[in-house]
């Protein structure tokens, strides 16, 4: 059976909450109807996260965001990048999928591969601290996985929360 | 999951999709010349790849077939081969008309290797290849 989890936490007081729903309920939740901002592809290999970092520099420059939400979002996303380099696929080759969606009050980043799901690789004890800084790091955060079917992890970085100061327009 | 990654899953390349807008040149151009130093393209080349990324950023919104601009990367040894597309029904060919530049000529068919446009459908994809001149 697959699982979900997901969190919540809202600046300084920090509340969060996690559930674990069926895969099947998931696939019915799951409707990516808005075209994605940024889509980027790449084989799931170690090499591959520096590029997605390179990404998420380029987004860095093109876009108004504070830099505080900047740096939280490489540290997540690549904390996110690496679980599914060093987990889902257990050493073989698989894609990774990261999607990038700007929105007004804040921007959204999903990451995705097709392998093991959320598990722990053969030499380690599992994610780990990566999930916990990740949680650390985002506004919102949720994780979809089945195991053989994937995971999907989804971040929220908001704009205006603690620390992250909105970048002056003009 | 994404139809993307299910698309990708036997074929593990790299390919970027972005919405028609300000983030086509800055993400494009990154991720072109991360890979074409991955190739061990030359810097020369590498210049050209970049050059490549910024007129295809530019120009192809103009022809795509939806509102994203969609590249498929593929490094090889000492090469890189960029597809583009779904582009619109004559739109490979004007994509490369487009990339002209005044007193300078045509710079995609200057720089490129070798360049094809391929139907498939209803929508055309362009092949750029962009190779160090000794590995052929």
């Amino acid at each position: 059976m697959g699982t979900r989890a997901s969190a919540q936490t809202h600046g300084e007081g920090r509340q969060s909450s996690k559930r674990v729903v069926s895969s099947s309920a998931r696939r019915s939740a799951s409707s990516p109807t808005v075209e994605p901002f940024v889509r980027l592809t790449v084989p799931a290999r170690p090499e591959q996260v520096a590029l997605i970092r390179r990404v998420l520099e380029a987004l860095a420059d093109s876009l108004p965001l504070p830099p505080r939400l900047v740096e939280d979002m490489r540290l997540a996303v690549t904390e996110a990048c690496t679980n599914v380099v060093r987990h889902a696929y257990g050493g073989a080759d698989g894609p990774l999928e990261l999607v990038i969606r700007p929105r007004v009050a804040h921007v959204e980043v999903v990451v995705t591969d097709r392998g093991l799901g959320m598990v722990a690789g053969r030499d380690t004890a599992g994610p780990g601290l990566g999930l916990s800084l990740i949680s650390a790091l985002t506004d919102r955060f949720e994780i979809e996985h089945a195991p053989g079917a994937g995971s999907r992890l989804v971040m929220a970085f908001s704009t205006h929360a603690a620390g992250r100061t909105p970048v002056e327009a003009g | 999951m994404t139809s993307d990654v299910e698309a990708g899953a036997g074929r593990h390349t790299t390919s970027v999709s972005i919405a028609s807008g300000p983030l086509v040149g800055p993400v494009l151009r990154r991720v072109v010349g991360m890979l074409a130093a991955r190739a061990d393209l030359p810097l020369d080349r590498l210049d050209d790849a970049v050059l490549v990324a910024d007129l295809i950023a530019a120009r192809a919104p103009a022809h795509v077939s939806n509102d994203t601009v969609d590249v498929e990367l593929d490094p090889g040894d000492r090469t890189l081969i960029l597809r583009v597309g779904p582009l619109r029904q004559g739109g490979g060919r004007a994509l490369i008309v487009d990339a002209a530049v005044p007193g300078v000529g045509n710079v995609i068919e200057q720089l490129a290797d070798q360049l094809e446009v391929a139907e498939s459908g209803d929508v055309e994809f362009l092949s750029v290849r962009l190779a160090y001149a000794a590995a052929g």
